[in-house]
Order: C-alpha cells, then sequence, then structure tokens
C-alpha cells in the first residue's frame, strides 16, 4: 500500500526506532510498511495516523478512490 | 527496568531463552549427580525438568507473544506452521531412508505430529470463534 510513512517519520525527525517504540510496534514492522511490503492493520493505521495527527488516508492512501 | 517497546521484547526474548538454557544445564547437572551417585531415576528428574521448563518457558512466551504487533505475530505463526510442517516431511524422509518404521524413534515423531497437529485444530477452532465472538482471550 503506497503511503507516506517515510515522508512523515522524517519530517519529525524520528529514526525508524523511535518512531517503533513511540507506536509500540517493532522496527521490522515499520522498515515493512516504509517499503510498502506490508500493509498495517487498521488499528496500526489508525495508532500511526493519531501520532502523526493526520487522517489516515493521508498517511495511508486509498488507492481505491477516485482522486 | 526497560522504558521503551523495543527494550521490553529484547528483555523478554533474553529471559526465555535464558530460562530455557538454565533449566536444560540445570537438568544435565542433576543427571550427571544421579549418575556419579549411582542412581537409576528411570527418566523421571529428565521428565521433571521437561515440565518445569516448558511450564517457564510457556509463562515468559505470553507476555512476548502479547507484546508482539500483528507483523510480527504473521512473520512467527508463518515460520511455525510452514517450518513444522517443512520439519515433520524432511523427517519422514529419513525414517523411510533409514527404515526406522518400527522404531521408539518412529513412535515418538508420530506421538509428537499427532500431539502438534490435535493442538493446532484445537487453537484453530477457538480462533474460528472468537471472529463469533466466542472462545478464549475475546477481544478486549
Amino acid at each position: 500500500m503506497k503511503n507516506a510513512l517515510r515522508d512523515y517519520r522524517k519530517a519529525r525527525g524520528l529514526s525508524q526506532l523511535e518512531l517503533a517504540d513511540a507506536v509500540e510496534v517493532t522496527r521490522q514492522s515499520i522498515i515493512a510498511m516504509e517499503a510498502e511490503k506490508y500493509d498495517p492493520s487498521l488499528p496500526m493505521a489508525y495508532r500511526l495516523a493519531a501520532f502523526f495527527d493526520v487522517p489516515v488516508e493521508q498517511l495511508f492512501f486509498n488507492s481505491w478512490k477516485a482522486s | 527496568m526497560p522504558s521503551t517497546y523495543s527494550a521490553k521484547q529484547a528483555s523478554r526474548s533474553v529471559r526465555m531463552v535464558a530460562t530455557t538454557l538454565a533449566i536444560v544445564l540445570a537438568a544435565l547437572a542433576a543427571k550427571a549427580g544421579l549418575r556419579a551417585a549411582g542412581i537409576d531415576d528411570g527418566g523421571w528428574v529428565a521428565l521433571g525438568f521437561m515440565l518445569v521448563g516448558f511450564a517457564a518457558v510457556l509463562a515468559l512466551a505470553l507476555p512476548f507473544w502479547n507484546g508482539l504487533d500483528d507483523f510480527q505475530r504473521q512473520g512467527h505463526a508463518v515460520s511455525v506452521y510452514w517450518g513444522n510442517l517443512a520439519g515433520l516431511a524432511v523427517t519422514a524422509c529419513i525414517i523411510a531412508a533409514v527404515g526406522l518404521a518400527r522404531s521408539e524413534f518412529m513412535l515418538g515423531v508420530a506421538t509428537l505430529a499427532v500431539l502438534q497437529f490435535g493442538f493446532s485444530l484445537l487453537l484453530y477452532a477457538n480462533w474460528r470463534l472468537k471472529g463469533r465472538g466466542f472462545g478464549f482471550r475475546t477481544g478486549e
């Protein structure tokens, strides 16, 4: 799933481990999401969106929605 | 006390490995002690250590598993599922190749395979029930 996770993380000046610890997931999960190799569960997506204080769709793009 | 999520999970992993090693070493030392004293326990000491060991590791594995995120759980579940199946397939090939069909080794493998399959079915049934709002540890 296309996402802007890396951009938001870098904008905050966080390392992958710091972000992982902040939202209580493993660094491997952050790496996989940033590489777009893993689609997060809904709770994980909401947690990340809440951390960056943005709507979920701003972080994880909805490719089924007409732009 | 570890304060971050990653430090907590790392600490849980280390505790599981350290506990397993400590119990194995204690079991070996007890066995050596019995042998030195010329006592034949009939395997009961080893069985006791195995039961205590599995109980301890299970008690430590629960918080570790509960602390995993869904991506990690998926990784562990897929690895255990396919790893166990591949291990059984290779064992079956070895049994066939070496001709151990009527041996104690075969009996042990068959017991393990049947119990693992049985418990897997039980847990899968629990997972199916949880999806309907029933089962062990349903939701939050």
